[in-house]
């Protein structure tokens, strides 16, 4: 393969001299240079050499904490952790009325309607339920605590 | 020319790929980077003796690559092939040792550039221009050096390159089209005429 012919530049038939040069040129670096010594190396002893000195690097990864295994996960994780929230964002007030609101609604009647939750705001209830529960079980307790001082 | 593990070809059989070998690696699996090594140590050789023109020195160029690339595994990105990231480290750290060695280059010569001299039994002119070739090729700067060493004889693509060097390959591509036309003008020195053959005779003063 010759750079010229992937340009493209030139005449066709300056191209096919050029890549005859060219093809001539590689051959002759290829011998002005020494070739690599590769029966020469002891390539046992590199690799283990290359491990020892590698030792102490793999053994503090054995120990890293969970997290940062955890974190080379980020780059994938992180993209779809935004995408599991906006999907959520966007499906959660779509499914909210049919499920909250009759809900809310009952509570709110409910603390308003009954003698012990009637110090609750009604807002307050139709907004947390569990709210309304917590202040109702302290309204029956101070009731429950009055009565036994009167006793 | 053939290499063992040469990073272009997947390993046949059983054998573990290199991004699962990388991902074991990357929990600290000595097994798994051994692998690696025995996989790609040649190739990595070869590029480095290649750049550096010393078995010593590029055995030690190997052994400082790999440790570099398991201290940066974490930034390898999965899915990609282990060779052509290794070889980019082998590349850029084998251009700042050139670079290095270029400072102190008055020093004795490694031994070798010594072993380049021509053998008894080889052709004179041939030597001549073989010997006038290698010195063109060191004095090609640092980049563009490397560039024909990686295209010219170690056989990889303007692509390849490109990759390595994080280049466009359009510069890859400029560089060795200038590269070639200095070493053509060695070639043109030595009387090369139309057949390809060199005679000292026909030589240009």
């Amino acid at each position: 393969m010759t750079e010229e012919r992937e340009t493209g530049t030139g005449s066709g038939a300056g191209r096919a001299i050029r890549g005859t040069v060219d093809d001539e040129l590689r051959g002759h670096l290829r011998q002005s240079v020494p070739p690599p010594p590769m029966d020469a190396v002891a390539w046992n002893d590199l690799a283990r050499t290359i491990g020892s000195r590698a030792e102490s690097c793999l053994r503090a990864r054995r120990r890293l904490p969970w997290w940062r295994h955890a974190s080379r996960w980020a780059r994938a994780g992180i993209p779809l952790a935004a995408a599991a929230i906006l999907a959520l964002a966007l499906l959660v007030p779509r499914a909210a009325p049919h499920v909250v609101r009759p809900t809310a609604a009952r509570l709110g009647s409910a603390a308003t309607s009954t003698p012990v939750g009637a110090g609750v705001a009604a807002s307050d209830t139709s907004v947390d339920p569990v709210l309304a529960f917590l202040s109702a079980a302290d309204d029956g307790e101070s009731l429950l605590m009055s009565a036994l001082e009167e006793e | 020319m053939e290499h063992a593990g040469d990073g272009r070809r997947p390993p046949s059989g059983d054998a573990p790929d290199d991004g699962r070998l990388v991902a074991r690696v990357q929990e600290g699996d000595g097994d798994a980077f051994d692998t690696l090594v025995r996989r790609h140590m040649r190739r990595a050789f070869s590029i480095a003796f290649r750049l550096l023109e010393n078995r010593a020195d590029a055995e030690d160029l190997v052994q400082e690559a790999f440790l570099a690339a398991l201290k940066g595994i974490d930034s390898f990105e999965p899915g990609r092939p282990f060779g052509p990231w290794l070889f980019r480290i082998v590349v850029n750290r084998g251009l700042n040792a050139r670079k290095a060695r270029s400072l102190r280059r008055t020093e004795a010569l490694p031994i070798d550039v010594i072993a380049r001299a021509p053998p008894p039994d080889r052709d004179a002119e041939r030597a001549e221009l073989h010997d006038a070739l290698a010195g063109a090729l060191e004095r090609l700067d640092g980049q563009r050096g490397a560039i024909v060493r990686l295209h010219e004889l170690e056989g990889f693509t303007s692509p390849e390159i490109a990759a390595m060097l994080e280049l466009a390959e359009g510069t890859v591509r400029w560089h060795l089209h200038q590269a070639r036309a200095e070493l053509r003008e060695v070639l043109g020195a030595f009387g090369r005429n139309a057949a390809g053959e060199t005679s000292i005779e026909e030589r240009k003063p």
